[in-house]
């Protein structure tokens, strides 16, 4: 008798979960269309993972967490411990990664403060470019980890950008940069100026020219951040260049 | 007369009324309602307070965000918490054998539970709101920006509410099989948390979280996108999956319940 109710009970439990196995796979492209393009998150789950945070973010307080992480990270940073800092700034950007500000200034910490905590004035020159390069490429590392977390921003194409420019010097990726941020919705105008001088600079003049005449025409009239008349004056300058040649 | 299915129905609503009036009143007088309501309170004067320490986004943006956090996080543990409470306690008040000696079906007793911790939510979630409102209200003026629209606020509420209730039926579930309120309680929590990683499940070992229900969806931080705007097509398919799952939820806690053994 006892086994018959407990055979039961288990048939029950097997038809209740074989019928929400069937609900959810029937349930699933209806599922898609309400959750949009969904990112693969569990790389964030598992960089929340251990940390005591998980719970919370997944309660919904994703930016109170966020904040708590940053606040620690900026603790870190005024005690100039470069492990902790990067430590809670994954932790931040793992538990809200919506705000470019975490991305950016967590980008900027790496890049430009933490090489100096390691060097002081009597380092060789080879030595301080390298540590300034391993820096480099950890704060790259983290911005590519926000343009697959956070979503394609101009923003973060431009700070990589800039890291090229400024710390590894590699000018033709910094150019590339440029030009993917010139491409996003929500570019400034800059940006592809920046990329056409970044060509020029190469020797790449009639691609820079090329680039400009592409640009020139979305511009608008009466924006002065637009800077219309300067992008004209390049492509007639580029091409006196390039009728000299 | 032999009773047709049709005209059946019009009594078995009125027995579902009656029992859900009883448990919206039982859930009321719950010191654990009192507690939630104070703890979703704290957490909402705590989003305050911790407005100094937003650092990455806008204050009013992060005040909403926090607010709605608090709000579905409070709800969801309200659920998983109160449907066992009220369940197991008229099981050791002895009370649910009055109710199933008379007339009335065991579907139907699960049915007016849920639709009275149903109620229950809605106030709870109703009074809460209103106070996050005019938290909302009160910075908006104090900074002169305009918080979150009329419009998106109840659609955010309409979706932490649906969520709620969702944790509540798959805690039903739990209960028509569990013998104690702390393993409901537990377990009740512990499906709510599988339901709110199915959105992070997109890929490695954590694909078999698909078979739940997807609780991401009705994540109301998803309104504060500004690229996303809710249409009345997307709220008609967000309800049909809130509807659908909260009726096979009813369904399975019905048949789980008819074969119980008091």
């Amino acid at each position: 008798m006892a086994l018959s109710i407990a055979n039961s009970r288990l048939v029950g439990l097997g038809a209740a979960c074989a019928s929400i196995l069937a609900m959810a796979t029937v349930l699933r492209p209806l599922e898609l269309i309400l959750a949009g393009a969904a990112r693969d998150r569990s790389e964030q789950l598992v960089a929340l993972a251990g940390h005591g945070t998980a719970l919370s973010v997944l309660g919904g307080l994703r930016c109170a967490v966020a904040s708590g992480c940053w606040l620690q990270a900026n603790r870190a940073w005024e005690r100039r411990d470069a492990t902790t800092t990067m430590t809670w700034l994954e932790l931040t950007v793992a538990a809200d990664e919506r705000p470019v500000y975490y991305w950016l200034n967590g980008a900027r910490m790496m890049a430009y403060d933490m090489p100096e905590w390691r060097l002081t004035n009597s380092v060789p020159w080879a030595f301080r470019r390298k540590i300034q390069a391993e820096y480099a490429q950890s704060a790259l590392q983290f911005l590519a980890k926000g343009l697959r977390w956070h979503g394609k921003d101009a923003a973060l194409f431009i700070e990589m950008a800039n890291l090229h420019l400024r710390r590894t010097g590699d000018l033709a990726q910094a150019a590339q940069y440029y030009r993917q941020a010139a491409q996003q919705d929500d570019a400034p105008y800059y940006a592809a100026r920046i990329h056409a001088e970044l060509l020029q600079k190469m020797g790449r003049l009639e691609e820079a020219r090329d680039w400009l005449r592409q640009i020139l025409p979305r511009l608008p009239e009466g924006d002065a951040a637009a800077r219309k008349e300067v992008v004209v004056a390049r492509i007639q300058a580029l091409e006196q260049q390039l009728a000299a040649r | 007369m032999a009773e047709t299915p049709w005209s059946a129905l019009p009594a078995s609503l009125r027995r579902i009324r009656a029992l859900a009036r009883h448990t919206l009143a039982e859930g009321l007088h719950q010191r654990l309602t009192l507690v939630g309501v104070l703890a979703g309170a704290a957490l909402l004067g705590g989003a305050v307070g911790l407005r100094e320490f937003n650092f990455g986004s806008a204050e009013l943006k992060f005040l909403e965000d926090l607010g709605l956090g608090s709000l579905g996080l409070s709800g969801t543990v309200l659920a998983a918490l109160m449907t066992p409470l009220l369940l197991f306690r008229e099981m050791e008040s002895r009370v649910i054998y009055a109710v199933l000696t008379r007339p009335v079906r065991r579907w139907e007793y699960v049915a007016g539970k849920l639709a009275g911790i149903a109620g229950l939510l809605a106030v709870y979630l109703m009074a809460l709101s209103l106070l996050f409102a005019g938290i909302l209200m009160w910075r908006g003026l104090q900074l002169g920006v305009g918080p979150l629209l009329p419009r998106f606020f109840f659609y955010a509420c309409a979706m932490l509410w649906m969520k709620s209730t969702l944790v509540a039926a798959m805690t039903m579930l739990v209960c028509s099989y569990a013998g104690s309120v702390l393993f409901a309680s537990c377990a009740g929590l512990l499906l709510a948390l599988i339901g709110q990683l199915r959105p992070w499940a997109t890929g490695g070992g954590l694909n078999w979280l698909r078979a739940w229900p997807n609780l991401g969806v009705f994540d109301a931080e998803r309104l504060l996108d500004p690229s996303i705007t809710p249409t009345a097509a997307w709220g008609l398919g967000l309800s049909l999956y809130w509807a659908v799952y909260l009726l096979l939820f009813g369904v399975l806690a019905s048949h789980g319940f008819k074969h119980r053994e008091f």
